[in-house]
């Protein structure tokens, strides 16, 4: 984002303002994604199918496991994994920050409400045995699986991902759109962002809230209208280049034995600890 | 006597009642660069996207080495395949041109829907990366790259299917000189490789380096047509084209 961007965010708070804020922070929190998943760290160096499979095994033990040390183990070889990958400790405490409010919320009635052993009272509210089992293993799960999630995205290159997709049998067209998608979302991001500031710069003092939000549904209407236009361009760059109907893709290279080794041995581990 | 890739005869075309073209008629010699001038909206991408088989004329015909364009022989797989094998366009936006997640994927993706070998693909997007000295930007999202980046990406996602006819629109627009200056060079080193350019520009100054033949266009209609030499002597047409003031 410029620093003139950055200036004009912070210096006031109107409707467009926010938007410009909210809009730049999508870009640099992917722009940072992506800086890290090229910095060179320990699952930087592993094929995004190998860490997507591995992900999702781990995503399943942490989901299916009964107990807590189970969880929180799995838990800190995300953290461990995490640092080793050089993630900042910053992004990882305001994941976990979200996280723990966000469910922390939801969990909080299954405290009081599920039926069990008293365990304490806070308030004239009894809190069971059951219902704090109950509440904190739902925290260290999401806890769990949302740090497993972060870690894969934050040290595999969205292409590689879409690529790890297709190994897993998604369908060609789904992981061509998805990827399209997320291509022409930073490019309308790009021109929102554009169409902002440029508006920003011929305005002088602040709008009445009715003609802001007739100017925000002006820009939403003009946006459409250059999706419209913009989609209709290329498939017609497709087409010039060959494209009938259906996308065409180059393999991948298969996984070596190595690999298969280890997430077989990670299955195996994580299927032994579930069983015990 | 040079062959005719291209023939226009009395091409009209309009854009939901709004004329883009109006009786236009011309040929494009094997080749030959033929530069299409004018002023924004004059016609000249419209007349590309013609040329390209991504529009078909409302009248007239357009001829390419004597077989028609039309929609229906684009609906014979065989008739596609071997146009788009043989004549490129390279898009004005970059963007609209650069829709896959990667550099690499962007520059393989026609060669792959032509069907060709996975091998000879990848080798040829591994020449084509070092003709362009795009090697290092391979693994790079095409939107994270600058102006002059993104056209080679571009120019390279075309030239790797080696066409005959290159289809250029503005190719040199909105590029910094240094970048400017690295896409005049390649389209001159094209024209040892016989290749036929049909580029349209307004860079009047670019004309004697880029093109043998040019066409002025005003309105969708051709206003003149002449060597560089020529047109750039005719100041009233150029004038009346809106190219000069």
């Amino acid at each position: 984002m410029s620093e003139g961007l950055h200036h004009l965010v912070h210096r006031r708070k109107g409707f467009l303002d926010r938007t410009l804020g909210e809009i730049s922070h999508v870009v640099d929190r992917s722009f940072s994604a992506e800086l890290s998943s090229a910095n060179g760290g320990f699952l930087q160096q592993i094929d995004a199918r190998v860490k997507m499979a591995g992900a999702g095994i781990l995503i399943f033990t942490a989901a299916a496991a009964q107990s807590h040390a189970l969880v929180i183990g799995i838990w800190s070889i995300a953290v461990a994994l995490a640092l080793a990958s050089r993630l900042q400790w910053r992004e990882l405490t305001t994941l976990w920050t979200g996280v723990l409010l966000f469910s922390g919320f939801i969990a909080l009635p299954a405290i009081f409400l599920t039926p069990g052993e008293p365990w304490a009272r806070i308030l004239g509210l009894t809190i069971t045995h059951q219902g704090w089992r109950t509440a904190t293993m739902l925290l260290a799960r999401v806890l769990t699986t949302s740090t497993l999630g972060s870690v894969l995205v934050s040290t595999t290159p969205w292409h590689q991902l879409l690529r790890a997709m297709r190994t897993f049998r998604l369908p060609v067209v789904a992981v061509v759109l998805i990827g399209m998608t997320y291509r022409y979302i930073f490019l309308f991001i790009q021109t929102t962002l554009d169409m902002l500031e440029g508006r920003q710069s011929r305005l002088a003092g602040a709008l009445p809230a009715a003609q802001r939000r007739t100017m925000a549904i002006a820009t939403v209407g003009v946006l459409m209208s250059k999706a419209f236009e913009l989609s209709s361009d290329v498939h017609l760059a497709m087409q010039s280049r060959g494209y009938r109907g259906e996308v065409h893709v180059l393999d991948e290279r298969p996984l070596s034995a190595k690999e298969w080794a280890v997430l077989l041995a990670l299955a195996l581990l994580c299927g032994v600890a579930l069983w015990r | 006597m040079a062959v005719d890739v291209f023939e226009l005869d009395n091409v009209s075309f309009a854009y939901r009642g709004v004329t883009a073209l109006h009786r236009v008629s011309l040929t494009v010699p094997a080749g030959r660069r033929l530069a299409l001038l004018g002023a924004n909206g004059c016609g000249k991408s419209t007349l590309l996207r013609i040329l390209d088989g991504l529009y078909f004329a409302d009248s007239g015909t357009v001829r390419y080495h004597g077989a028609a364009l039309t929609e229906v022989e684009f609906e014979h797989d065989s008739f596609s395949h071997a146009f788009r094998k043989r004549v490129g366009l390279v898009f004005q936006n970059p963007d609209v041109q650069l829709f896959c997640p990667t550099v690499f994927d962007e520059i393989a993706f026609g060669p792959l829907q032509l069907g060709w070998e996975k091998d000879r693909i990848r080798s040829t997007v591994a020449e084509a990366l070092e003709y362009f000295e795009i090697a290092d930007l391979r693994d790079r999202a095409p939107h994270r790259l600058s102006g002059g980046e993104k056209k080679r990406v571009a120019l390279a996602s075309v030239l790797i299917m080696n066409p005959e006819v290159i289809l250029l629109d503005e190719p040199t627009a909105a590029l910094d000189p240094r970048s400017q200056g690295q896409i005049v060079h390649l389209m001159k080193s094209w024209e040892a490789l016989g290749k036929t350019l049909v580029i349209a520009t307004h860079d009047l100054h670019l004309l004697a380096e880029i093109a043998d033949d040019c066409i002025v266009l005003d309105k969708g209609r051709i206003a003149g047509r002449g060597t560089p030499a020529e047109i750039l002597a005719d100041e009233t047409m150029l004038r009346a084209a809106n190219l000069i003031r």
